[in-house]
């Protein structure tokens, strides 16, 4: 087996027992991402100093006998919306193509403190609005499995990087199925923890009431040994909760015998590709077989919740947006326009030439929804439909443990192919935005092919149920050997 | 719902985003497709003065100790005009003028 498809536990135990060095496992991800990224596309800064520099602490320390974490000189990569001192971050937008670091995330400190080798930061949808990483102000990504076919988003840098072995594991953060979406498409494991599980310090903001950080790996049980390492309370952070951290490996072997999984009705109604339905329901049966006990269950308002999602997003995301206004830091007009007159243009042509299509859309949408005259008819209304979003899973948790649908309605689809058409790139986030709406922890696995694409089976949970939710991913995982395929590029 | 060419206007300039005129057209349409698309919210039935809850956390309470910021110097050199350690920005209040 190649290096470079060592999972995060392979490879941290051969780093242990001393059977590879870090500085051989960066500079074999190093080569790799020379051989494939000048077709996936997947980074947006390749920071191979800091990684080599990084390597050769983690070594020294291995050699000193202070080996402290599995994630001790692992190669990894994270999404360019997190702050990471002595590297850029732009969120893939012009208004902070320049823009340095000023501080790390809190995700960042952690990581480096457990030994991270950072690679880089990867390609997004501009400031993490889309589902295909094709509003990214710079590249294109393309899906390792087709390079015809997009990634998924907005984290599709990261879901990619991982699929293509350009890193062990990346991270994403996920406001409405940003990190399980692209992980489906691309065949690796996505997890969105539960809201206030992980710090969004430094992370660039979005909707602040949805975005949550989380892991993108090869299988889940590295998913688990990362989020031992960043989740937790925060004082940077006051939307992080006073929960104890637990050994989210803990629970991983155990079997899933006498589990009560729910199957939601609405998630297989209508637009769902008749090819991911089959393997998913593939997927729940063999649930069953491992002992689980499977019942149909009912999310009445599930119809509503994409609509929910689509008033706060933009509505949050205008108000966190206001800060770019080309004088505090970013792009600013005045650098190309000397005869610049009053601060009302360097505001709006700033924000004009800085921001691409979908940010200008979504910040007017959200102008809208909370300008006078129309709060009270779609913002303070979404806000109550989303009381009652987050009651239909409260009360299914009372009968069922999980909960399992897929991930998406389709496969990756086609590069180009929605983007004259926002809403209906929206729906393809139909199956994911009902766990950021309601806080709930949710992952994604892959559970199967279709045409030679990777089809997502996605299991949510109540909140702070991680353990819980590794475990049934876990044992579904190892029950099948689809995390074993590589993409060939 | 549909909206105005007008509105959109409208909104470009609350949010302070300059438009073109084929943007206006364009975000006219697209935005108009997205509130038809939200309007089911409508078909809803909701409890007026229903509590609106965005977080299961309420009021995480720090103590209030003055710290020193460690990169002051590093978030000003990021503001793209600047003088003396401060932001430069454009002339805000003016004789006679209307915003």
């Amino acid at each position: 087996m190649k290096l470079s498809e060592l999972s995060l536990k392979e490879a941290s135990q051969k780093i242990q027992a001393r059977e590879i060095s870090s500085l051989e496992l960066t500079r074999e991800y190093l080569n790799n991402i020379e051989k494939v990224e000048p077709k996936v596309s997947a980074y947006l800064e390749v920071t191979s100093d800091l990684a080599i520099k990084g390597a050769k602490v983690a070594d020294k320390k291995v050699k000193e006998g202070n080996y402290n974490s599995p994630l001790l000189g692992i190669p990894a990569a994270l999404k360019d919306n997190m702050l990471a001192l002595g590297t850029r971050s732009t969120a893939a937008s012009r208004i902070l193509q320049e823009y340095q670091s000023a501080y790390d995330s809190t995700v960042a400190a952690k990581l480096s403190s457990e030994g991270m080798v950072l690679m880089g930061k990867t390609n997004l949808d501009e400031f993490a609005m889309g589902s295909s990483t094709e509003n990214s102000a710079f590249q294109k990504t393309k899906n390792p499995w087709n390079l015809e076919k997009v990634p998924g988003g907005s984290s599709g840098g990261s879901a990619a990087a991982v699929a293509a072995g350009e890193c062990v594991y990346a991270l994403g953060s996920d406001t409405g199925g940003s990190i399980r979406q692209p992980a489906a498409f691309c065949g690796v494991v996505g997890l969105k923890p539960t809201y206030g599980r992980v710090s969004r310090y430094g992370l660039i903001a979005l909707a602040s009431s949805l975005d949550q950080i989380g892991p993108l790996t090869k299988t889940v049980e590295d998913s688990a040994l990362i989020l031992n390492g960043i989740a937790g309370q925060d004082q940077n952070d006051s939307t992080t909760a006073p929960v104890p951290v637990e050994d989210y490996t803990k629970n991983l072997s155990k079997s899933i015998k006498g589990l009560r999984i729910g199957i939601p009705k609405e998630y297989f109604v209508g637009g769902i590709n008749k090819d991911v339905e089959k393997t998913v329901r593939q997927s729940i049966t063999q649930l069953e077989d491992l002992g689980a006990s499977i019942k149909e269950v009912s999310l009445p308002f599930t119809d509503y919740a994409l609509a929910v999602y689509y008033i706060i997003l933009p509505a949050e995301a205008s108000a966190n947006l206001s800060r770019y206004d080309g004088v505090r830091y970013g792009y600013s007009i005045i650098k190309d326009d000397k005869k610049i007159k009053d601060l009302f243009s360097v505001y709006s042509e700033s924000r004009a030439k800085g921001f691409g299509d979908e940010v200008k859309r979504r910040i007017m949408i959200g102008t809208y929804s909370l300008s006078s005259g129309f709060y009270d008819a779609y913002y303070r209304r979404a806000q109550k439909v989303r009381e009652l979003v987050k009651n239909d899973f409260a009360e299914v948790f009372t009968d069922v443990d999980v909960l399992a649908t897929p991930t998406t309605p389709t496969t990756a689809f086609g590069l180009d192919e929605m983007m004259d058409d926002p809403l209906t790139m929206y729906l393809s986030d139909i199956f994911t935005v009902s766990a950021n709406i309601s806080g709930i922890p949710a992952i994604s696995v892959p559970c199967g092919f279709s045409d030679g694409l990777p089809v997502g089976l996605q299991f949510m949970a109540k909140p702070y149920a991680e353990s819980l939710l590794l475990q049934v991913a876990h044992q579904f995982e190892q029950n099948n050997s689809w995390y074993k395929e590589k993409a060939v590029i | 719902m549909a909206i105005t060419k007008e509105e959109v206007k409208h909104l470009a300039k609350l949010a302070r985003i300059g438009l073109s005129k084929e943007e206006v057209d364009r975000f006219q349409k697209q935005i108009t497709s997205i509130l038809d698309y939200v309007d089911m919210l409508k078909k809803v039935t909701v409890e007026k003065g229903e509590k609106i809850v965005m977080s299961d956390v309420e009021n995480i309470l720090r103590d209030d100790v003055v710290k020193q910021s460690k990169n002051q110097e590093k978030l000003i050199e990021q503001a793209p005009d600047q003088k003396n350690g401060h932001i430069k920005v454009k002339t805000i209040l003016k004789k006679n003028e209307t915003i």
